[in-house]
């Protein structure tokens, strides 16, 4: 009698060691990276940066669209810079730039460093050539088919999903996210001279692999010295997003 | 005597062997006259048909009504279609370097197609949004003339096209991007 208490208690202590150890794996669920977080990340203050990846357009050997007298890669290159020193400047977030001038990317490159980084919002920056006095704003998010697209389930289990539908884990934020930036220009666009369009979901290259919530803006501008108003206007935007951000932590 | 067939011998070889040089190169061109390709042509159902080439342009999409010729086979008539809608799209100025269908095949439910280019008809300096209206414009056309067509892949010498904003590694549903917006 007392050799089968002595038994029991010792497959007991067994299974709660293998549903310990088992538990772990929970951490390379690919679904569910959300409901359960690494310990690491757990043990985390609750006051969090946020982290948001500019990726500008064009590197050492993409020089871009050809503007009068410069790239568009000197120009997406200078706004994220910008962009960079101002928005630290002012709020609670840390801003990575996905390439420095003299650097080249290769495909998937920058993918990789925001899913390891783990940002909070990844903003891929485009301009083109346009002569209109009012630049033209699109926001684009990543989908590959609008009818069909909806967001992958976070389960708990195991799954594995190709890169390409990397973009289904957040794709709802990245769509709510494209709409506020561009509800929030649209209402100051004559201040800051633009023409906002509404954001729509395109199969967009430079948001390929990307895991969290990932946007495309492209901005039609004449001269180089627009890139000013562009700048004024994303960072306002960006400033109410990133706060936006910052309570959902 | 014997000089005599050494000569002979020498003299039809190298006669034997200009005339292979000649044939490998292309220098004498052998047809053989053959019945089944004759019947073959005769064979082919070709028909007229009117078809709707559609493009956007001055902030409207505009359709243009072309005659062409409707084969059989699907793949043939998406080839005559794709290359009007080129051609006509080089005639608007909308495009400056003229893009030619190398091929289109499809799939074994005659549903995806896979059409390859020489070239990649997007310019490198348009806008995403004017780029993603060109193909819009080509998905469109696929629509309009009820071609049984539900995925396009698009390809430039049989490899996926390339192209900085747009991603092309995966088919295009043949409804669009815009479908659900008002532009």
């Amino acid at each position: 009698m007392i050799q089968s208490i002595k038994y029991t208690v010792s497959l007991a202590a067994i299974a709660c060691l293998l549903v310990s150890s088992l538990s772990g794996w929970s951490f390379f669920n690919f679904g569910s990276s959300q409901d359960t977080k690494p310990d690491t990340q757990q043990e985390q203050p609750k006051q969090r940066l946020v982290t948001l990846m500019i990726n500008p357009a064009g590197d050492a050997n993409t020089s871009g669209r050809s503007f009068d007298e410069t790239f568009e890669r000197a120009l997406t290159l200078r706004c994220a810079q910008e962009l960079k020193t101002n928005l630290e400047a002012t709020h609670n977030v840390r801003v990575l730039l996905t390439r420095f001038p003299g650097e080249t990317v290769d495909p998937l490159q920058n993918a990789s460093f925001a899913n390891r980084m783990q940002v909070n919002l990844y903003l891929s920056l485009h301009f083109y050539k346009a002569k209109e006095s009012h630049h033209p704003l699109f926001f684009y998010y990543y989908s590959s088919n609008p009818t069909a697209d909806l967001p992958v389930k976070r389960s708990k289990e195991l799954v594995f999903y190709p890169y390409n539908q990397a973009y289904k884990m957040y794709l709802k934020e990245s769509k709510e996210y494209a709409q506020e930036l561009y509800t929030f220009l649209k209402q100051d666009e004559k201040e800051y001279h633009l023409v906002c369009y509404p954001p729509l979901g395109i199969a967009c290259k430079p948001l390929i692999g990307i895991l969290a919530p990932a946007l495309m803006c492209e901005i039609g501008i004449d001269k180089k010295e627009d890139v000013k108003q562009c700048i004024l206007a994303l960072n306002s935007a960006l400033g109410t997003l990133i706060n936006r951000i910052e309570k959902n932590l | 005597m014997k000089k005599i067939y050494y000569y002979i011998a020498s003299l039809g070889a190298l006669g034997a062997g200009l005339l292979l040089y000649a044939f490998y190169n292309e220098l004498i061109l052998v047809k053989i006259p053959s019945k089944k390709v004759a019947a073959s042509v005769s064979d082919i159902n070709v028909k007229k048909r009117n078809f709707h080439l559609i493009y956007w342009h001055a902030n409207k999409w505009v359709t243009e009504d072309k005659e062409l010729i409707s084969s059989d086979t699907l793949s043939k008539t998406l080839t005559n279609v794709l290359t009007s809608w080129l051609n006509l799209l080089e005639e608007e100025h909308i495009i400056q370097k003229k893009a030619v269908v190398q091929s289109v095949m499809l799939d074994a439910t005659q549903t995806e197609a896979y059409i390859s280019f020489d070239r990649s008809f997007l310019p490198k300096e348009f806008s995403t949004y004017r780029k993603l209206l060109l193909i819009e414009g080509l998905l469109k056309t696929l629509r309009d003339n009820s071609l049984p067509i539900t995925v396009c892949y698009f390809l430039v010498n049989h490899q996926p096209m390339h192209d900085q904003h747009l991603d092309f590694s995966q088919g295009w549903p043949s409804t669009g991007f815009l479908e659900k917006t008002n532009f």
